[in-house]
């Protein structure tokens, strides 16, 4: 039986050029980023990996779903900063020539698992995130971190701004990006190792202060029509607790 | 009364406002009186401020807008003094390449997410550390965590108990502050006032006004209380961050990380930071050698052995801080005269620096050799010789490498809207004062620079004027006696518009930069406003309540200003014009449509309210009524189009009525008495214009516009008869730019009012 969308923190984690790769390549990458995500978790008390239900995407991206009541926090904090300190180790096995760099997403927003797979609004946010082009830009000029992290505009007020100890958010900058049919959605930048994230010139960058008016976000006041879902193709191949498979278009 | 006796309004000379109010495109606007502000370069001085309020539409914004783009510690400050009698405090904006540099370029200590949190739990905090571990960068960094996004720096000097009558206070100051300030006091003298009593009575306030105070402390200093510890008031920076990661985070951000991490890689640059380098090095010392680094080197392929070599030549003058060497090490008096220029007019586009520093030039050419060559350092170990200008022998890019300048992109600004164009300025911001400093007290060029100054205040050129004039502002600071009697003096009488408004420019700098000096200036403007005898010196006296007094105390200056509206002389009245759109401009430069911070809104409504009694005192009223006509012509607001998305100029006024709905009232009442009195009949046409064109360019402010004429004929037979001869002219067959919509919109709320009755 379906789940109703309830708060989730959905996380998602993209391996960068995934599709220049052989198929027998991209294989490996996707085990390794298993692997190091994994890793990065078990090293943060308070993060129970079992608790982690996990869709792993054909298309080099693994997305990492936990209960609201999880420590969102430190999945953003720690977990983030060790997933970076991996990806600067190498995970055993790993191409030394071309290391894996990640593009990684986080929001908070409501989710639940159908016979589909999961969805809800707070899906359809995760992907828009993973997919914005900012996140791109901050990965290819940060030389010196394997990652680049966004959150929603959500997610930065209601944990990131407010949290002190485990998370800088001086190391934050907001950026407006199009993705998924919507223009202008919010999101916030942050390289690990870098007092602000690269690559974004300032202008793509407004202080939380001035960050102008919210143009269209379903989340914040959106003005235009509401998509509740967005229909991905690719197959869910393990869902932890829950495995199946799906040949087919999956409802992310 | 009748009208001002000299203010020639009408004379066929003097044009009506009939702005460009399309700043992108040059379309739309009617031409009612076409004149438009003048070519640069081509715009004369009138001896009369109203005739030049009148031809300059939107002249105080723009001067506003130049100013604010190099004035960032100093500009609105006539309204950030705070204290009436007592020693003032003075809060100035943490400079943006300050907090920018720390936000791009931060270099985290050791337990940084041990000191961020304890921070997160205090309003008030001693940040404690030893010299040089960046303890105000890091109170910077620790602010913007807590995303406190405007921050100020107190001086060392303020006295913190005076901090409570601030933080108590319901002063407009609150207003220019932004919400949620926070102020630093780096290294405040009197820290041992501060104990823990104190601060818990500051830190209530603080919270009351989400406000937060980071006090820096060296290790060194003994602080009074145990409390203080004990309460959690103090937080212990454990050292520096690692230089090398602190280095190569402020190449990274000057330079990309591509090229930061190259030239990192480089023996002779890491060699070079080895040398320079070791566990006592302060902070700021391992930016500044960053930033020689990037200046030397923007990309590694530069990095050869001369580079490092004048790597090294550049960390050895700012080790010695010998900021002669530097100066002495120009290679000509070309270069100087150059660094001079840069002085004055940096932050201007090249070719504005390039042109004063040529006029510079051609004065020590003219010179008689003693008076330009008194010092062997104008020309070490060489006879004295003085090379006619010879342009082509030196690059752009060579001369902003001898003298250490930059070029940056800026938003030149212009009476067309806003511009791209690329400014130069010295990299050390603080070489600007210290080279003109130098020049002045070190050699016997004093008439020299101030013939130059003198005739660069009158140049046509309103970016050149202004930044003339704050270099006058700034000699005053350290020879007021002399400035003021030998140039302010003089150019306050005189029939000259520009260098009576340099004065006021003047002055606002001077006190401004040197806030002990305004008894001094007071008493300069005390003795011009009440000469009778010169109306232009109570014209500059006027400008310079305007701008250098402000609303330092505003309720004196629009007392004062309000007085002298008793003097029957075009020029003085027009002054005051420009004084009160001195005093309003910061709450017209925001287009956006929310409430204004209550300070701003404050501040409008003082105005208007001492306009709206002027102009009802028969003694004053037609001063009043140039004055206010003046004033609505030099304030222009940009605002981006809703339907068009291009920037249009509202007049700031007709931009207010949206923020401030309860002045419509005011604005009505001063509308229908210049309409009325018909004293300026051809100036209220102009500006009138001037705003019909706006609502023809945007539906938003057609609205606006629409409903405050609808008030204005609202039961005015001669207000609807008014209106409705301008509206037909809109259209007459003689406008090159008529404005169809607006004249009709316009006739229909006329007929609406009760038009038909018009005969």
């Amino acid at each position: 039986m379906a789940e109703l969308p309830v708060q989730h923190a959905i996380m998602v984690l993209a391996i960068e050029g995934f599709g220049a790769h052989d198929a027998y390549h991209q294989a490996s990458l996707r085990s390794e980023l298993l692997a190091v995500a994994e890793s990065a978790a078990r090293d943060v008390s308070g993060l129970r990996w079992d608790d982690f239900r996990l869709v792993d995407r054909d298309d080099g991206s693994l997305m990492l779903i936990l209960p609201a009541l999880s420590p969102v926090v430190k999945l953003a904090g720690p977990f983030i900063g060790n997933l970076n300190r991996r990806l600067m180790e190498g995970a055993p096995g790993a191409s030394p020539v071309s290391p894996m760099r990640l593009r990684a997403a986080l929001h908070l927003g409501p989710a639940g698992l159908a016979a589909q797979g999961w969805s809800g609004a707070g899906i359809d946010l995760a992907a828009r995130l993973i997919d914005a082009e900012p996140v791109g830009l901050a990965l290819r000029a940060a030389t010196r971190a394997r990652l680049a992290f966004i959150v929603s505009d959500e997610t930065h007020e209601s944990v990131i701004r407010h949290e002190y100890r485990l998370i800088d958010a001086a190391a934050y900058a907001a950026v407006r990006f199009d993705a998924g049919g919507f223009s202008g959605i919010k999101g916030w930048i942050t390289v690990p190792g870098y007092s602000a994230p690269p690559g974004i010139a300032r202008d793509q960058a407004p202080s939380a202060a001035g960050a102008g008016p919210e143009r269209g976000h379903p989340a914040t006041g959106h003005t235009g029509p509401y998509v509740a879902a967005q229909t991905v193709q690719g197959n869910v191949i393990g869902v932890q607790n829950n495995t199946f498979n799906n040949p087919g278009s999956v409802h992310l | 009364m009748p009208a001002p006796a000299a203010p020639a309004p009408a004379e066929p000379a003097v044009a009506s406002p009939a702005a460009p109010a399309h700043a992108s495109s040059g379309s739309g606007g009617a031409e009612a009186k076409p004149s438009g502000p003048q070519q640069p370069g081509t715009d004369e001085a009138s001896d009369n401020e109203a005739a030049a309020g009148e031809s300059h539409p939107g002249h105080a914004s723009l001067r506003y807008r130049l100013l604010r783009n190099v004035e960032r510690d100093a500009i609105g400050v006539q309204y950030n003094y705070f204290g009436g009698s007592q020693p003032k405090i003075r809060p100035l904006p943490v400079p943006e390449e300050q907090v920018e540099s720390i936000r791009m370029a931060f270099a985290e200590p050791d337990g940084w997410a041990d000191v961020r949190a304890a921070f997160a739990k205090k309003r008030v905090t001693i940040l404690r550390g030893r010299a040089g571990c960046g303890k105000k960068g890091a109170a910077i960094r620790l602010l913007l965590s807590m995303q406190q996004e405007h921050i100020y720096q107190l001086g060392s000097s303020t006295p913190l108990n005076r901090l409570t009558d601030l933080l108590a206070s319901d002063s407009e100051i609150w207003g220019w502050l932004g919400s949620e300030p926070a102020f630093i006091i780096d290294q405040p003298k009197d820290i041992a006032n501060s104990r823990a009593d104190f601060l818990q009575g500051l830190e209530s306030l603080l919270r009351q006004a989400n406000a937060r105070l980071v006090l820096t402390a060296g290790s060194d200093v003994i602080l009074p209380d145990h409390g203080l510890r004990d309460y959690g008031y103090i937080i212990e920076l454990a050292g520096p961050p690692a230089h090398d990661l602190l280095i190569a985070n402020h190449l990274i951000h000057r330079l990309g990380g591509e090229q930061a991490d190259k030239l990192m890689a480089l023996p002779g640059i890491t060699k070079v930071i080895k040398k320079y380098t070791t566990p006592e090095t302060s902070c700021s010392f391992a930016a500044a050698l960053a930033a020689i680094v990037a200046d030397r080197c923007p990309a590694a392929e530069d990095a050869d052995a001369a580079a490092i070599q004048k790597i090294s030549n550049d960390v050895e003058r700012h080790l010695a801080g010998h900021f002669e060497s530097w100066f002495a090490s120009l290679p000509d008096a070309q270069s100087r005269a150059f660094a001079v220029a840069l002085a004055v007019f940096g932050g201007l586009p090249y070719e504005f620096v390039a042109r004063a520093a040529r006029a510079l030039y051609r004065r020590f050419d003219d010179a008689p050799p003693y008076l330009a060559i008194s010092s062997d350092l104008w020309f070490p170990g060489r006879a004295p010789r003085l090379n006619k200008l010879r342009p082509v022998i030196t690059t752009r890019r060579e001369r902003l490498q001898v003298l250490g300048a930059q070029v940056k992109e800026i938003d030149a600004g212009g009476l067309y809207g806003a511009s791209r164009a690329e400014s130069i300025e010295y990299s050390d911001s603080s070489y600007a004062n210290e080279v003109l400093r130098y020049a002045w007290t070190s050699y016997e060029i004093q008439d020299i620079l101030l013939d130059w100054l003198q005739a660069l205040a009158d140049d046509g050129t309103v970016h050149i004027r202004l930044f003339a004039a704050r270099a006058v502002g700034l000699l005053a600071t350290w020879s007021f006696e002399y400035i003021s009697f030998q140039v302010l003096a003089y150019w306050a009488i005189s029939k000259n518009q520009y260098r009576r408004e340099a004065v006021a420019y003047a002055l606002w700098k001077a006190v401004s930069e040197k806030p002990e000096l305004l008894p001094q200036v007071r008493a300069l403007v005390k003795g011009w406003y009440v000469n009778q005898s010169n109306p232009y010196a109570q014209a500059t006296a006027a400008r310079a309540y305007g701008l250098a007094f402000g609303s330092t105390d505003l309720a004196s200056t629009l007392e004062a200003l309000n007085r002298l509206l008793i003097v029957d002389n075009g020029a003085v009245a027009g002054a005051i014009g420009y004084a009160m759109a001195d005093l309003l401009v910061p709450a017209t430069v925001d287009g956006s449509v929310g409430p204004l911070p209550e300070g701003e809104a404050g501040l409008v409504r003082r105005v208007l309210a001492s306009f709206e009694v002027s102009v009802r005192d028969r003694d004053r009223s037609g001063n009043a009524e140039l004055a206010f006509l003046t004033m609505m012509n030099l304030l222009l607001t940009p605002v981006q189009s809703d339907a068009t998305g291009e920037i249009v100029s509202w007049p700031s006024l007709l931009r207010l009525l949206i923020r401030m709905p309860d002045i419509r009232q005011s604005v009505v009442t001063l509308w229908r008495h210049v309409l009325n009195d018909s004293l300026f009949p051809e100036i209220a046409e102009g500006i009138m214009t001037q705003w019909a064109t706006t609502a023809e360019l945007d539906p938003v402010a057609r609205e606006v516009f629409l409903r405050l004429a609808r008030a204005i004929c609202h039961g005015h037979t001669r207000c609807r008869l008014i209106m409705d001869r301008f509206a037909a002219e809109w259209v007459s067959p003689r406008n090159l730019t008529p404005l169809y919509t607006v004249s009709a919109a316009i006739q229909s709320v006329i007929a609406a009012e009760g038009g038909d009755q018009l005969t």
